[in-house]
């Protein structure tokens, strides 16, 4: 590599003057047919973003907007003045705001106590913190109906006629669900913060409370009214809770879905869908605009980033707050498992590998195999044009690179039932029918997750040193060989997690996929939805746990063959 | 405040950071803590603030011991190296917060924060946050926000590592001024043995844990202990010779006798020599006796540097450094037979070489 660096020094020697290292400068022939092409690649990205992100945001937007002689605003007034439905919005607003500000607090005290304090078992917090992640967002649900449902554990040993259902159920299902999220992003904040601003409060006479709270917090707001937002949206967009375990406590989520499966209502849903859409976009944007520009978090030379010892006043209950939330997230997960192998769950607690047999159903364990399908599918296509749209983004900037940066950031703010129903909307007519085909969930998939996909290719790109792929043209390489041979190496372990990340997302999305599944085709993540509607909460479990290990052992397996910690899990 | 370290420990896994180390630190003296990096310093200061508990030995304020007293409790103020500015906060208000915590009444903050806005000069900046300052006013913003609270002690980390050598020099006499003005027990510590011999009323040199020599500059400078404190203050030649006659000064090196101050040593022992390069002189080849050791070498690299030239003579094989004024230097030429002399008082006897050549 120092050789490599070198080289573009010596060619600001040659007698030509223009740097060897500036294609835009002088173009060889091959050079320019690489233009080209990344003007052509460019251009088929903004397409495809078009197509699969634009195109069905409008054609609900559209359906919304449809009426019988033209454009109406019909479907909105019906809506606002339908006591039902504003209640509907009301309690969406109610349960992603308490949630929000729930998981928030939460994840900011384990976050504080892993990053920056002494207290034991820091690795089991975090380990357990990050473990909703990469399950399915509804399995938390369902182990809580296990615990505190009609015949949960807990509900019947203490005789309780109340349950969980409701909105007490889902707001504790989205605490423990969205943690991961906003214990990644504060505990990468705090975990950034210089000690020394800390020692030097407390050298000026802060105790530890007010260290706390005026330095610490304080560098950390950005921080945590970034985490406030994203948890908001993910609240607010949330379906497999609400379905689960809302009861008749009902979310626009689960009221999109209702209208639109339950009865063909598809004006209704897309109406909902874009007042859900507005929230959700209105806090992205905030996000994307005001806390962005706001983060204190600068990594000064003689920065450290220490643990530092705590006054066993603040220790011990951080202690066993965090302790506590850790295992319970370990109950949470050991609960599937064991509920699979339970006989009948409330009743007859012998055990049996009954569930596994899947005589409940017709379905089988086939609909696993087709989220298996679909996860590979879609974790090889979005990792492919995840990273080369991240390369056109980042290093051949074209005209109307910010338009394909902002598109494909998009789908970060739209609800999985609104891509649900758009893909619907837009690709049940040619030149684009998908639907009855795995692509429509492929590329909803893919589409839906491509906003965390694009950030981290973007990031690994931006840590290599363009100088390395400057000096590799300089040396004679063409463009294309640079590419294959410079910077595809180096980003191998960003693709893996990209694939990853692609691939447990296929595994378990319900939000879109249930409007996506055609007969004959349905998912793993959906028949669990179906198995406990259906009264199967074992069968659910077997499904779950079935799920749960192909995705740990995925993840694993993956870990194991390209090494370490080069795979990472992105959050989102 | 007077400072006592006394048998100061600090481990870290296996390994010691602080060793036993002993230092008294008189009331408004300013002493430099020195040494090469690694060597403990930072930890020195970091157990004076309370920040490191010490695994054995006393910290004393005055003759308190202040072991067990927390960090915020001990009155003392601290410049870190990274200035640990608060970024959320003004300069105003990083200067007032400490005045704040201590809840001062909100017109004695107003007072206070604006005397030592004046006495570090930062008129006009009250308003900005740390990132709108250059380096050097981050540093000032820094020392004012540590004396703000009338502390006591006054601890400084390498304060101006990360600046300039133009703003080094200035910020040094800045901070030397308002210590002496405000007479506050101050260490300082430093890795630049310039920077400490110039602003220090004593400097403590820093090996390993343990303190090699404490002593005033000009002390240090003349008369180092160890072949380590003359190498690290300032470039040293060091002979390792062997005492012929004590009782006449006479020593032995590489076969050539040369006098030195008498009564130094046994008769028959190893001593280390230290020549400071400027104590060499080059004379003529047939200069009169003068009572001047004479040694002759050839002349091997000559550089300018600025106001003299140093010159590197081997003798017997052994590189010697020379400092010369410019008009000695221009007459000589590379691997030309040149011939140096010292006087014997100008030789500094260090140890017995038994405990520190190496
Ligand atoms: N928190 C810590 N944990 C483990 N080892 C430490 C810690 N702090 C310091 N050390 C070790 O103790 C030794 C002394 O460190 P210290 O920071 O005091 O050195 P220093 O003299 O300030 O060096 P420098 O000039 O590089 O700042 C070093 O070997 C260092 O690695
Ligand atoms: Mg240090």
């Amino acid at each position: 590599m120092d050789e490599a660096s070198g080289a573009p020094r010596s060619s600001l020697t040659s007698p030509s003057a223009v740097p060897a290292s500036r294609p835009s400068l002088q173009r060889s022939p091959l050079q320019q047919t690489w233009l080209q092409l990344t003007a052509a690649v460019a251009v088929a990205i903004l397409l495809l973003l078009l197509a699969f992100v634009v195109w069905p945001v409008l054609r609900v937007l559209a359906t919304s907007l449809a009426g019988p002689e033209g454009l109406t605003l019909a479907h909105y007034a019906e809506f606002f003045s339908s006591w039902r439905l504003v209640r509907i919005l009301v309690q969406s607003l109610l349960v992603a705001v308490v949630s929000t500000v729930i998981t928030v607090a939460v994840a900011l005290v384990l976050a504080y106590a892993v990053t920056r304090t002494d207290i034991p078992g820091k690795r089991f917090v975090s380990l357990m913190s990050l473990l909703p992640l990469i399950s399915p967002p509804f399995l938390v649900s369902l182990a809580f109906i296990l615990l505190l449902g009609r015949n949960g554990v807990i509900t019947q040993a203490l005789h309780l006629d109340w349950s969980i259902y409701g909105f007490t159920g889902i707001v504790v299902s989205q605490v423990f669900t969205f943690l991961p999220q906003a214990y990644l992003l504060l505990a990468n904040v705090l975990g950034n913060i210089d000690v020394s601003l800390e020692e030097a409060a407390e050298n000026l006479g802060a105790g530890p409370l007010t260290t706390l709270r005026r330095v610490t917090l304080s560098l950390a707001r950005p921080g945590l009214a970034s985490a406030a937002l994203i948890v908001f949206i993910l609240c607010m967009t949330d379906f497999g809770n609400p379905i689960l375990i809302g009861g008749r406590y009902n979310v626009l989520a689960t009221e999109i879905y209702a209208q639109v499966i339950g009865m063909s209502n598809f004006a209704a849903g897309a109406t909902m869908s874009v007042v859900l859409i507005v929230p959700c976009l209105v806090a992205y944007l905030v996000n994307a605009s005001w806390v962005g520009t706001r983060s204190y978090v600068t990594v000064s030379a003689g920065a450290r980033a220490a643990a530092r010892p705590m006054p066993p006043a603040l220790r011990w209950p951080l202690f066993v707050l965090s302790g506590g939330v850790g295992l319970f997230i370990a109950v949470i997960y050991a609960l599937i498992p064991l509920g699979s192998v339970v006989r009948h769950w409330g009743g007859d607690w012998s055990l049996s590998l009954d569930h596994y047999a899947f005589a409940s159903s017709a379905e089988g364990a086939w609909p696993i195999w087709n989220s298996v399908r679909l996860a590979a599918l879609a974790g090889t296509i979005g990792t492919v044009v995840a990273l080369v749209t991240a390369y056109v983004v980042e290093r051949t900037r074209p005209p109307g690179r910010r338009a394909i940066e902002a598109l494909s950031l998009l789908p970060v703010a739209l609800p999985g039932t609104v891509i649900g129903l758009g893909y619907i909307l837009a690709f049940n007519v040619p030149p684009l029918l998908l639907t009855g085909t795995i692509w429509i969930l492929v590329t909803s998939v893919v589409f839906w997750k491509f906003p965390v996909a694009v950030l981290a290719g973007i990031n690994a790109l931006k840590q290599i040193d363009p100088a390395i792929e400057e000096a590799a043209i300089s040396l004679g390489a063409g463009t294309v060989r640079t590419f294959a041979r410079v910077v595809l190496p180096l980003l191998t372990g960003t693709a893996f997690s990209i694939f990853v990340y692609f691939f447990i997302n296929g595994m378990v999305t319900v939000s879109a996929v249930i409007f996506l599944i055609y007969p004959g085709f349905n998912l793993g993540s959906v028949a669990i939805l179906n198995q406990v509607e259906n009264g199967y909460p074992g069968v659910a479990c077997a499904l779950g746990t079935i799920i749960l290990a192909i995705v740990i052992g995925s993840v694993l397996l993956l870990r194991a063959l390209v090494g370490g910690d080069r795979v990472a899990v992105l959050k989102l | 405040m007077r400072i006592s370290l006394a048998g100061l420990t600090k481990r870290f896994g296996a390994s010691t950071a602080v060793d036993g180390l002993s230092l008294e630190i008189g009331r408004g003296e300013l002493v430099s803590l020195v040494g090469g990096s690694g060597c403990g310093k930072t930890t020195t200061l970091r157990l004076i603030a309370g920040f490191e508990r010490p695994d054995a030995g006393e910290v004393r304020f005055d003759d308190r011991v202040v072991n067990d007293v927390a960090p915020r409790r001990r009155s003392v103020g601290i410049v870190f190296q990274s200035y640990a500015l608060f970024p959320t906060m003004t300069v105003a208000e990083n200067i007032a917060f400490g005045l704040r915590v201590a809840r001062w009444p909100a017109v004695r903050i107003y007072e206070r924060v604006a005397e030592m806005v004046a006495l570090t000069r930062l008129g006009g900046l009250e308003g900005r946050y740390a990132n709108q300052l250059s380096g050097g006013q981050q540093q000032r913003v820094a020392l004012a926000r540590a004396l703000a609270r009338r502390p006591e002690i006054l601890l400084l980390d390498e304060p101006l590592s990360a600046l300039d050598a133009k703003i080094r020099l200035r910020l040094r006499g800045e901070i030397r001024r308002i210590q002496q003005d405000l007479g506050i027990t101050t260490l300082y510590v430093t890795h630049d043995q310039e920077e400490a011999l110039s602003i220090a009323d004593r400097i403590a040199v820093m090996r390993n844990g343990r303190i090699e020599q404490v002593g005033r500059p000009e002390e240090i400078y003349a008369r180092p202990r160890t072949d380590f404190v003359a190498d690290f203050i300032g470039i040293s030649n060091l002979l390792a010779c062997r005492v012929v006659s004590a009782r006449e000064g006479l020593v032995d090196w590489e076969g050539e006798r040369l006098r030195i101050a008498p009564d130094v040593g046994r008769d028959g022992e190893g001593i280390l020599l230290a020549l400071r390069p400027e104590k060499l002189a080059v004379v003529a080849e047939r200069a009169p006796e003068d009572g001047r050791n004479r040694l002759h070498g050839v002349l091997e690299v000559v550089t300018f540097l600025g106001p003299f030239v140093r010159l590197e003579v081997a003798i017997h094989g052994r590189p010697l450094w020379v400092d010369a004024p410019h008009a000695t230097g221009v007459g000589l030429e590379r691997k030309k037979s040149v011939t140096l002399a010292f006087a014997p008082d100008d030789g500094v006897v260090i140890a017995a070489t038994g405990s520190s050549a190496d």
